[in-house]
């Protein structure tokens, strides 16, 4: 029932400021949270990768659950209609080199 | 939402003499461009470009050596406006060209002090993107409104004290001495581990200046970070705890951007005192993961970043913005809101008008439109 419903309804994936909002719906069954993160952060032109070139660890919070939904769960297992999940990186500052 | 670009971008690296040293196929960061067109669209003609409407961008070709780019221009319009901006070409690829020739000195193919000048070429291509997940979900941008806050800038200026480098070009941002004043005491407490927080507040619309500003009207102190002497990381759940505290004010506060020290005290303790006045890590910057962190948060071009060093020869407190696409050091208004003086806020900011007179003292000096000395 709540595969279906967020198949059609979806949900909201917004970025830390809440200014990059985007509307998801029509999940397939197998998406997952990585893929979903990975979409959402081209769409939303987020960097993927830090000064150096490494990985930035982006985290996908759902707070209706007060959880970070781990990459490998299946979007419309974890979901809900009308949730939304917050893209929030580990992100470092510093470093001395200008 | 994307910026349309039917061109390929690439760095031209030469000698100073002329000789060409390499080229490199550019993947241009376009979202401050985005940003920064969307923050003029704004400031000139009261219209917050959203997500659904179209925007291009295009070079504009130095007149007498195309294919090499002088300018780059967005094109935007939304709601019966059209409106262009540009973006100096030299400023809006010189981190990019520095990241290359980094990139080369680290192999060997360019030697430490080597000076080289770089230049951006534009050639047409077709543009064809992968589909990603597209056929396994369906994705719609869901534009966020802005609407700034009616504010009487010129009455807070009045009352406030002009500080760090002013540009005309920039949006004023009116920083209360309180919450500076907090912030340098963090900065202290902290010693030799770097600390940070989140700039929260309004943007705000001045009718009589035709013209928006931003009021920061407080700050979240980050926790649930990882601090150590030359890096401090922002982890998830240091975005949900400020976004928790956001929620818990009730006041329509945005993320207006960012601060957190430098212990340049304890990074520069083994040189000589005389030397760490002078040194460059004794005066505010920011550093390229500083920049990335930015970018990543706050890309919107009205955000901020504070950087508050404390050194030998006390604090110094140094706001940044975005300026053409390029982060740049900015001058700030200090709001008086302490009434015991001098205050920490106060002692660590440079005054305008003292900013005007180290620019006169200062010799003058050549520096290259386009170039790049290779160091690490």
């Amino acid at each position: 029932m709540s595969a279906v419903a967020i198949a059609e309804r979806g949900f909201e994936v917004s970025d830390v400021t809440g200014q990059k909002v985007l509307a998801v719906s029509n999940v397939a069954d197998d998406v997952t949270v990585s893929e979903l993160i990975r979409e959402m952060l081209a769409k939303m032109r987020l960097p993927v990768n830090d000064a150096a070139g490494r990985p930035l660890s982006y985290h996908a919070r759902l707070d209706r659950e007060g959880r970070h939904l781990q990459g490998t769960e299946r979007v419309r297992e974890s979901l809900q209609p009308g949730d939304r999940i917050v893209l929030q990186p580990n992100v470092d500052a510093g470093g001395l080199v200008a | 939402m994307t910026v349309h670009c039917a061109h390929r971008f690439v760095l031209d690296v030469r000698a100073l003499g002329g000789d060409v040293l390499f080229t490199e196929a550019l993947e241009p960061d376009w979202e401050p461009a985005r940003q920064g067109a969307r923050l003029n669209g704004l400031r000139t003609r009261g219209v917050w470009h959203d997500g659904d409407a179209e925007s291009l961008l295009a070079p504009v070709w130095q007149a007498s050596a195309p294919p090499f780019v002088h300018m780059l221009r967005v094109r935007m319009r939304a709601a019966g406006h059209e409106w262009c901006t540009d973006f100096k070409a030299s400023e809006y690829f010189a981190d990019a060209a520095s990241a290359v020739v980094a990139a080369r000195l680290a192999s060997g193919q360019l030697a430490p002090g080597d000076r080289v000048r770089f230049a951006v070429a534009a050639y047409p291509v077709d543009q064809a993107r992968p589909d990603g997940l597209r056929s396994r979900l369906s994705v719609v941008d869901r534009p966020q409104p802005l609407a700034p806050k009616k504010r009487d800038f010129s009455a807070l200026a009045g009352r406030a004290i002009a500080c760090g480098d002013t540009d005309p070009s920039d949006v004023e941002v009116v920083l209360p001495e309180s919450v500076v004043e907090d912030i340098c005491h963090r900065t202290k407490t902290a010693g030799a581990r770097e600390t940070g927080g989140i700039l929260i507040g309004h943007l705000c619309c001045d009718e009589d200046r035709g013209d928006v500003g931003l009021e920061v009207t407080a700050h979240i102190p980050a926790r649930h970070t990882v601090s150590e002497r030359e890096k401090l990381t922002f982890t998830s759940d240091t975005w949900t705890d400020v976004r928790n505290a956001v929620a818990l004010r009730k006041a329509g506060e945005l993320l207006l951007g960012w601060w957190h020290s430098h212990p340049a005290f304890s990074w520069c303790a083994r040189c000589p005192v005389d030397r760490q006045r002078v040194c460059r890590l004794a005066t505010g910057f920011l550093s390229a993961d500083d920049k990335a962190l930015h970018r990543s948060i706050f890309p919107s071009a009205f955000t901020q970043a504070l950087v508050v060093t404390h050194s030998v020869g006390g604090l110094d407190t140094r706001l940044f913005g975005w300026r053409n696409g390029v982060l740049k050091s900015r001058g700030f208004r200090l709001c008086r809101d302490i009434h015991s003086e001098p205050s920490l806020a106060l002692s660590s900011v440079q005054q305008a008008a003292s900013v005007v007179e180290a620019a006169c003292t200062n010799q003058p000096r050549e520096v290259g439109d386009a170039q790049v000395t290779a160091s690490r």
